[in-house]
Parts: C-alpha cells; structure tokens; sequence
C-alpha cells in the first residue's frame, strides 16, 4: 500500500516500520488471545509479559475485543442496521443459492440460521468490522461464490506425509514436497490461509511442486499457513489426503 | 458515516457465505465468535490489500504529504542500526497507546487512515493521519536525542 521502491537491496522505509510493529515470534494467536487475554483468565507469565509489551498484541486484541462486544457507536447505528436488514432479507437467496459441502450435517447448517449467534446483534458485529473496514468509495462487483468442491470432501484413512515446507521456517519455501502415496498417479496440492481460505491450488504427477513467484509473495513473515497434498488414482478418485500442515515463515 | 454502505454489505454478505461454506471445518478450538472474526478479518484484510493497488487509493500519497523531509531520516538512520530491534524499543518507549495502535493498524494491517480512525473511534479532527505524524516525530526526536543519527 505505502511500499516505496527498493533500492539497493535496503528495506524501505515502510518495511522497517512494518517489521518493528509487526508480529514477532511470541506473538500470540487469535486463538490464544481469546483464551488469555480477551476472557479475562490470567495467562502464564510469559504470555502476559509478551501481551503487556508487545503493541501488536494489544492492538489485536482490542479489535478481537471490540467484534465480541459489539458496541455501536452512534453514527454506526443506522447503517449497521441497514446491512442486518438486507442480510435477512436475502438471506433464502444467498444460503439456497450456495449448496454447502456434501456430506452436510444437518444440524449445523440448518442450525445456522436459527442458532441464538445469528442473532441481529451478531449481524450487527459483523456490521461494525465490515463498516469499519470500508472507507472509501469502492463499488465491486458481486462477492465472488466459492462453489462447493464434492469430489474432494470423499476422505480415506491413507495419509500422506508433507515433508516440506512445514513448521517454522527461515525462509518462503520455493515448493511443496510430499511423500508419495500407492495407487496416486497425480496429486492436488492446496495452500490455506488458517481459517480455510484457498490462496493457490495446483496439481502435479510428482511428489513435489513449485510455487509460482505470486504465491512465494503471499508467504509472508508471521502469517501461518496451511498445505494440504490429496492424491488421486487413475480413475479419479481420491487414495489418500494429507492432513493441513502448518507453516510460518520466520521474521 | 462516509463509507460505502453498498459496499460494506457484499462485504458482510461475503464474510457470512464464507463461514457457512465453512462451517464443518469449525472444530469448537475457540470461541464461534472468534472463528468468525478470523474469517471476517482476513477478508476484510484482503479487500484492503486488494484496494491498494487500484487507481483511486491515495492514502499512500496523503501519508506522504503528511511526511516532512526530515522525518524521513528516521527509519534510515534505524536502518543502519538494527532497525527494527530499535524501533521496536522506541515504540515501547515513546509512543502512547493510541499512536503504537495506529502505526500498527496502518503499516502491518495495511488499513487506510480513515478506516483506522473510525474503527479506534478517533474523534480528534484528524484521525489516525494526526497519530501517525505525532509517532514519527516522536520517533525522530527520541533517534536524535540518542545521537544515533
């Protein structure tokens, strides 16, 4: 966003800003500042010696803070209540429109429309992020629908064994490596941003894979990511799967 | 508010297909609710990356008209001394916690000026722009002090 050009290799001036107020290696997870400093228990001392002198942390916190509390502010009010309004309204058409992942377990989805979370104040909270997020004036197209991949939810107790990258890492991986599995004859190798999200997906005929230049980008320091290895016989149909194996490059 | 309404309620539209889509892979590890800012959080992360090359962004370029010259020897100076362990201490140091909170909001989230202002809920008349100039002028001030430079 403010990146200036490189030169001379030296870090620019918004990458040393980046880095000093960025995540470091102690740097807690969503899930760990929701379990030791959002609900109030008191972490270990290590934890909250880190919390207590880390801005990252803190600034993370507050905004996990914030989306469980739900506070609008005044001039929120109207416009949050306009986005809840439309949600509902639409809501037959968005779900029905989306066919969820075979294999559906009833109770969860049609739980999601009716369980006490979708109430007009978890809208609203919803609301207040997104709201907040937005400033200026930017007329997208329609939000892009990630069809629903049935071929892929078939699982098998085979696994495979990522080899690499996986852990914390010093530098972004250049490819995926895996352990091959009987039968595959071509495998389908998937990078996940933690919560799920696809950033890339390929496939291959070999046990290993490249990541193109714009993926390595997208390995950036601090961020966990996930890969996953499903592999396929020769009449398509899924042998084995790896397991979503994390990964963190190292600031 | 000065946002785009429409816009915000793709977003969230966005963000709550996405969790439904998603639902099974929802294992009880945390809070529902913090599964949920999870997903909603990188999204809107993304949406903001993604604005950032577009035409019409400009928070860079009122970022830098905000930057006279000579706070821009502040990170060089760093640089040549280990610059983020530094920077790091000077942070703790110098900045108060709206300022850390801004910096960190707008130079590791990547989030324009004024959507950090209303999500901090700033009400001074310039928002974060006026934190981030007060940080880096702390941060000169405190590189001088200590004749790094």
């Amino acid at each position: 966003m403010n990146g200036a050009p490189m030169s001379n290799n030296k870090p620019t001036e918004n990458q040393i800003l980046q880095a000093a107020f960025g995540p470091g290696d102690h740097c807690l997870s969503v899930e760990q500042l929701e379990k030791c400093v959002v609900d109030g228990s008191i972490p270990p001392a290590p934890l909250a010696a880190h919390v207590e002198s880390c801005t990252y942390c803190q600034t993370q916190a507050q905004l996990l803070r914030e989306f469980g509390a739900g506070t609008l502010r005044e001039t929120e009010t109207e416009v949050v209540e306009l986005i809840t309004a439309r949600l509902r309204a639409r809501s037959n058409e968005i779900f029905q429109a989306t066919k969820p992942q075979v294999e559906v377990q009833e109770p969860w989805w049609r739980a999601f429309w009716s369980a006490p979370w979708l109430s007009p104040a978890v809208l609203a909270l919803a609301g207040i992020l997104v709201v907040a997020a937005i400033s200026l004036q930017m007329r997208n197209s329609a939000p892009s629908l990630h069809t629903p991949r049935p071929d892929q939810e078939v699982l098998r107790s085979n696994t495979i064994s990522v080899i690499a990258p996986s852990g914390d890492i010093r530098e972004a991986p250049d490819e995926i490596r895996w352990q091959g599995a009987p039968n595959a004859v071509r495998y389908e190798v998937r990078l996940l941003e933690v919560d799920g999200a696809e950033l890339w997906k390929e496939e291959t005929v070999q046990n290993r894979i490249e990541l193109p230049a714009a993926v390595r980008t997208r390995v950036v320091p601090a961020k966990t990511l996930l890969c996953q290895v499903l592999a396929f016989d020769s009449s398509g149909h899924p042998v084995a799967q790896s397991g979503a194996v994390r990964f963190r490059l190292l600031q | 508010m000065t946002g785009d309404v429409n816009s915000a309620a793709d977003l969230a539209q966005d963000v709550f297909l996405k969790a439904f889509q998603r639902l099974n892979s929802f294992r009880g590890d945390s809070k529902f609710s913090t599964w949920l800012y999870s997903i909603a959080r990188n999204r809107c992360m993304d949406e903001m990356r993604s604005r950032a090359v577009r035409p019409d962004e400009t928070t860079g370029v009122v970022l830098e008209q905000l930057i006279d010259s000579s706070l821009e020897q502040v990170p060089r100076t760093l640089e040549r001394q280990e610059s983020a362990r530094a920077l790091r201490q000077l942070i703790q140091e110098e900045l108060d916690e709206t300022e850390a909170k801004v910096m960190t909001l707008h130079y590791v989230d990547e989030l324009p000026l004024d959507s950090i202002t209303r999500l901090l809920g700033l009400e001074n008349p310039s928002g974060a722009k006026a934190y981030v100039v007060s940080a880096r002028r702390k941060l000169q001030r405190s590189v001088s002090r200590r004749d790094w430079a």
